[in-house]
């Protein structure tokens, strides 16, 4: 009934190309999210929450603000000293949250929809994200299961190093399409292939 | 000069030969050759016209400190002007041509202005301009700028890519001559993450002037197959270190012209990169300085160790009958491999001695010495020079065709000021070394004044930088040859110089002399700093590289100080100049800066919308059904508002989700009116302060449960608004148990206006009853449909019935389809940001135009919201005396009261009887054509706002000559009472 629609739709390439040097060393795309729930927790509330959150999550919330907790099918990522970030493709995650965490000691937010998930990945994919963000994405530095929130273009998203040569990065939806056409633009040097692992959610 | 290439050596590769084109002519060079080689190689002499006098010039360095020689390369978008031919790496297919001549270089009508020099002294455009009468400078300033710069560039879009790098490394090495290639050794093989940087296409530094079959060579090649072997270094060839930042870090300029590269194919023309490093390491080398004597600017006069560098690198003899002439020990070198290569030399050493063997040596090749000898001046362009020889001073004169000068080296040490540390003067040295370097910084070889044992020097540098970075491998031994070439011995301090008529070139570039630096002095410009503007010395693109150290010099000796106590100027980046794209990078074009789309972007372009920027975002400004044109579409919208139903995207308006505990009491808090007592399933309209008392933004916040609050804001102020919450929330008032989240991003946002609008939603969305006893005016409800999530609003901002519906973003689209698709027996049309603008005009709500942050509530007559008993951020401040004056301007409306005139926003407000100049009583915020009232009206701030209700005014628009007249009356033009909204 009510169909999505991703926010890249009309920016993403009809194909790949070749790069400057010819050949293809990076594959662009889009993932899908899933849901994304953001959960923040009041001054004093975090003792409250722990046992409910890791009820729900299958896991504590993370401590690291550096590096993602995968629990079970969630994505877990501290973003913050009281928030976090639950990514995940379980159905129904975010009212299972909200039934479960005490109100009065967390808030939860659905952020479905409210951000895109831009996929970097190949040989050139540290290349590139060094054209774009200003962080040391060296593997003896940003290593797999990393995250930081940095801005590309001056926009700021999360960058997330999913495996060894993909990369991840959630950008706000609304400039998602302008943060996409910067990508692929600086990966235009290295030419690349498209990825399609986005799915429509399915017709309501 | 004269000579020609030599049929072997050098590190060109004859196996290559490239083809270029320069002015008329079509050339052949080789792979190795700078286009400064390839052009003498050509029989090139005549590189370019003074920049004043439009004296003929030549090369005299081999590197960026080259002042003379700078070409415009390219054609079209491409064509780049000043591009010194000494760092230009020669490649097939570059064109080029000499710059600042007229008609042509060769044959050049300005070189009148040599004959009128007298004139054209320093600051002389402070003097000789500036009458008959006051203002006559803007008469002569078009010629003057006409007549000025070097080279020019074109209109034409530059088609070419540039990039931005960000990168991270242990050691950052600037410089790849000896000490430099030695320290990144010696820090890869400790271990460390290296970067290596060095501005020449081929490494080495000074070692590639040194013969290629010497032993140095041989070193260089080790190191330089080392640090290919290391796996954590990495070399950037043909890359600039531009400037140093505080905590380390760099930016660097690579250049990737010689490649030819190709912009469609995404590839760059030149990558600006930052960089962050642990440890820097200076190996920058030192550069050459020139004597001064009488016309040393003649064509054929060049640095002595440039001479060397062509001989070595290039294979060009620079001329059969040399003259050299030195303070110091290192331009014995190129007397010495001059006369090797076959030449006649003569040298001219200023000392009574040299250092030990090497007068045997110069007797054994050849070389004619005379000590105590001074250069007194060049002779033609270029037969001899004049000089005096010994404590007698005697006058001779030796023909020559090639005069290579030596007046000693200064460190190249303007990287390590950036962060601030003055240079030192070093009286032993007799020149400025870096100042004290910050932690994590080192100095190597010739930049710190040590120009012996440059790979000891290096390695440990490179060495300590690795240990501070933190790693603790080791760094093995030096590598070293078996013997250094490097003459050593102090420079004798160079003095005034003698002059027997013709000018002594300080700067060549900007055409100062030494008369200039008198003169500056005598006009009371003593300092360096007010030398150099008043003269312009060192502002040219060399930035004084050759010149800085003996103005000091000459500066110091005017006023009868020491040069210590003169100093140098400030040294800040760029170290050579950048091309303004390489600082653009890619944000250029579309990317100029983000955009920001709503998800119903993509539908609107679909559709028929003209869209227009609203900050960042790209929002529907009318759509095509409407009218042709904006100024007709958004009346035919408005209309469509005011008497049926429209529908408009609002998704860009700010969204905030508050939770908490004390959610209720953070609103109470941050707004002026009352939030603690909002029902659940009501929304109010609430202002929000600055701690000044200013207005921050505007709003409506709804309560969808105990403790959940959907907040939205201003477009405009979306961000400033979140900033301050999150901003009260984490320094202010840590204890309160609230949660904020911008969920702008999450919902779509669109607004159903107009007397059908309940009627239209009924059929869009029959799932939810719209009955004005279930959703009264500013009640709230949400709901799903099969499984989404719907949050409806009855809320106006046009003064007609209206619902904001809200969906998830990624369903915003299916939403907007389905409102339009099954109200459209009803006659539903989309409506832009134009009449939703203009319909809030009428019915008097204040917008960005009016909420720009100088206003306070009362201003915006919206004084009586505020709460007189509970405490908000303003409250105080309120209360200040300015802020409270009855005088001060607030909000009212005007109609404008002449039939076939329109009112302007910013237009100064005036009254009747006053004449329309100055600051007036107030301005014009925002203006539309009302189709209620059927004339142009206004809202606008007024002294003394509705007191003058009825009162004619002038509204004075200075910037068209125009006034019109207007009438004050309430900003509500449209229902006052709000009925149209309770329906």
């Amino acid at each position: 009934m009510f169909e999505t629609r991703s926010a890249l739709a009309s920016v993403m390439p009809a194909a790949g190309r070749d790069g400057a040097a010819g050949g293809r060393r990076l594959r662009l795309g889009e993932a899908e999210l899933g849901s994304l729930t953001q959960i923040g927790i009041y001054p004093g509330g975090a003792a409250m929450v722990a046992a409910p959150a890791a009820a729900v999550l299958g896991g504590a919330l993370p401590e690291s603000t550096v590096a993602v907790s995968r629990l079970g099918e969630h994505l877990a990522l501290r973003i913050a000293a009281d928030q976090y970030w639950i990514r995940s493709h379980s159905a129904g995650l975010t009212a299972r949250l909200r039934a479960s965490l005490p109100d009065h000691a967390a808030s939860v937010t659905s952020l479905d929809g409210a951000r895109s998930c831009i996929v970097i990945e190949g040989a050139a994919a540290r290349g590139l994200l060094g054209q774009l963000v200003a962080v040391d994405v060296d593997p003896a530095v940003f290593g797999v299961g990393h995250f930081a929130q940095v801005p590309i273009h001056h926009v700021g998203g999360l960058l997330h190093r999913a495996q060894a040569l993909r990369y991840e990065f959630i950008a706000l939806r609304t400039f998602a399409a302008s943060t996409f056409e910067v990508i692929e633009d600086a990966a235009r040097y290295y030419g690349y292939d498209l990825l399609d692992e986005h799915q429509e959610k399915g017709k309501s | 000069m004269s000579g020609a290439r030599l049929a072997a050596g050098g590190r060109i590769d004859r196996s290559r030969p490239l083809a270029f084109r320069f002015e008329t002519r079509r050339l052949t060079g080789y792979a190795g050759d700078t286009l400064a080689s390839a052009l003498l190689a050509a029989g090139v002499r005549l590189f370019g016209r003074s920049f004043k006098y439009h004296r003929p010039r030549s090369v005299v360095a081999a590197g960026p400190e080259e002042p003379n020689a700078l070409l415009t390369l390219g054609v079209g978008g491409r064509r780049t002007p000043n591009i010194p031919a000494t760092t230009t790496e020669l490649y097939e297919g570059l064109v080029c041509e000499r710059q600042n001549g007229w008609p042509s270089v060769d044959f050049d009508l300005l070189t009148v202005n040599s004959w009128i020099g007298a004139l054209l002294s320093a600051g002389f455009y402070y003097k000789t301009f500036m009458g008959p009468r006051r203002g006559s400078w803007m008469f002569y300033e078009p010629f003057i700028r006409r007549a000025a710069g070097l080279g020019r560039a074109d209109h034409l879009p530059d088609p070419d890519r540039y990039h931005t790098r960000h990168a991270f490394t242990d050691v950052l090495v600037i410089g790849a001559g000896p000490a430099g290639l030695s320290a990144a050794v010696a820090a890869g093989r400790a271990g460390a993450r290296v970067l290596l940087v060095e501005q020449d296409f081929e490494l080495g530094g000074s070692l590639l002037s040194a013969p290629v079959a010497g032993p140095e060579e041989q070193v260089r090649r080790a190191l330089l197959a080392e640090l290919e072997s290391l796996p954590r270094v990495e070399v950037l060839r043909r890359t600039t270190a531009l400037g140093l930042y505080d905590g380390r870090f760099a930016a660097l300029l690579e250049r990737h012209e010689h490649a030819s590269p190709d912009p469609a194919l995404g590839a760059p023309r030149e990558v600006l990169v930052g960089v962050r490093a642990r440890a820097i390491v200076y190996a920058t080398g030192a550069i050459e300085q020139p004597l001064l004597f009488g016309d040393n600017d003649r064509p054929g006069v060049m640095l002595a160790g440039a001479v060397r560098a062509y001989l070595h690198r290039h294979a060009l003899l620079l001329g059969r009958r040399a003259v050299i002439a030195t303070n110091n020990d290192s331009a014995w070198a190129t007397a010495l491999d001059l006369a090797a290569a076959g030449a006649e030399v003569t040298l001219l050493d200023e000392r009574p001695a040299a250092s030990a063997g090497l007068a045997e040596r110069a007797r054994r090749g050849g070389v004619e010495v005379r000590h105590s000898s001074r250069l007194l001046r060049a002779i033609g362009a270029l037969r001899g020079v004049e000089w005096l020889e010994g404590e007698s001073h005697s006058r001779r004169r030796t023909p020559c065709e090639l005069l290579g000068v030596s007046g000693g080296w200064s460190p190249a040490l303007h990287l390590s000021s950036h962060t601030g540390a003055r240079p030192a003067y070093d009286a032993a040295l007799g020149c400025f070394v870096p100042g004290p370097f910050p932690a994590g910084v080192f100095g190597a070889g010739s930049v710190m004044g040590r120009h012996a044992g440059p790979w000891a020097d290096g390695h440990q540098a490179g060495e300590s930088a690795a240990r501070n970075a933190g790693a603790s491998g080791s760094a093995g031994d030096a590598v070293r040859p078996s013997w250094e070439a490097w003459p050593g011995g102090a420079a004798l301090s160079p003095r005034n110089p003698p002059r027997r008529g013709g000018k002594a070139f300080v700067d060549f570039q900007n055409d100062v002399t030494t008369d200039d630096l008198a003169l500056a002095h005598e006009e009371g410009y003593e300092a360096v700093e007010h030398a150099k503007r008043y003269t312009t010395l060192g502002m040219g693109t060399d930035q004084g590289k050759i010149s800085n150290l003996n103005a000091a010099r000459l500066l110091a000796g005017l006023r009868g100080i020491e040069i210590q106590d003169a100093g140098t100027t400030t040294y800040r980046p760029p170290y050579t100049p950048v091309s303004i794209g390489a600082l653009a990078g890619r944000s250029v074009g579309r990317h100029f800066r983000p955009i920001r789309r709503t998800p119903l972007h993509d539908w609107h372009l679909a559709n028929g919308a003209v869209m227009t920027e609203a900050g960042p975002w790209l929002r529907p400004w009318y759509y095509r059904w409407a009218g042709a044109d904006a100024g007709s579409a958004y009346l035919a919208e408005m209309r469509q508002v005011r008497e049926q139903v429209g529908l408009s995207d609002v998704s860009s308006l700010g969204k905030i989700d508050v939770q908490g505990p004390d959610a209720a009491e953070f609103l109470d808090r941050v707004y002026v009116n009352g939030f603690a007592k909002l029902p659940i399933g009501k929304a109010r309209y609430g202002v929000m302060l600055n701690d000044d008392a200013t207005v921050l933004d505007d709003g409506t916040t709804a309560r969808f449960g105990e403790t959940r609050y959907f907040m939205t804001t201003t477009t405009a102020h979306a961000a400033d608004v979140m900033s301050w919450l999150e901003f009260l929330l984490q320094t202010a008032w840590c204890d309160l148990r609230v949660q904020v989240v911008s969920v702008t991003d999450a919902w779509a946002g669109m607004s159903v206006a107009g007397p059908r609008a309940r009627a239209a939603l009924e059929l869009a969305l029959p799932e939810v009853s719209l009955a004005d006893a279930a959703l009264p005016h500013m009640a709230v409800r949400e709901f799903e449909i099969a499984g989404v999530p719907v949050r409806i609003l009855r809320l106006s901002f046009s003064g007609e019935l209206a619902y904001e519906v809200y969906v998830p973003a990624d369903r915003g689209v299916a939403m907007w389809t389905r409102i339009l698709e099954r109200a459209a027996p009803l006659g539903i049309r989309p409506y832009g940001l134009e009449a939703l603008a203009s319909l809030r005009i009428e019915k008097g709500h204040v917008a960005g135009l009016e909420l720009d942050q100088r206003n306070t509530l009362d201003d915006l007559g919206l004084g009586k919201l505020a709460s007189r008993t509970k405490a908000y951020v303003g409250r105080e401040l309120r209360e200040r005396p300015e802020l409270t004056d009855p005088e001060r301007w607030s909000l009212v409306g005007l109609e404008c009261l002449e039939p076939a005139a329109r009112l302007r926003g910013g237009a100064i407000l005036f009254a009747r009887d006053e004449t329309p100049a100055g600051h007036g009583r107030g301005y014009i915020t925002s203006v539309t054509w009302s189709t209620v009232r059927g004339k142009p009206i206004a809202l606008g701030l007024y002294r003394g706002g509705l007191r003058h209700a009825g009162e004619e005014i002038v509204c004075a628009y200075p910037l068209l000559g125009e006034t019109v007249r207007a009438r004050i009356v309430s900003p509500m033009f449209y229902d006052p009472a709000g009925e149209r909204l309770h329906v």
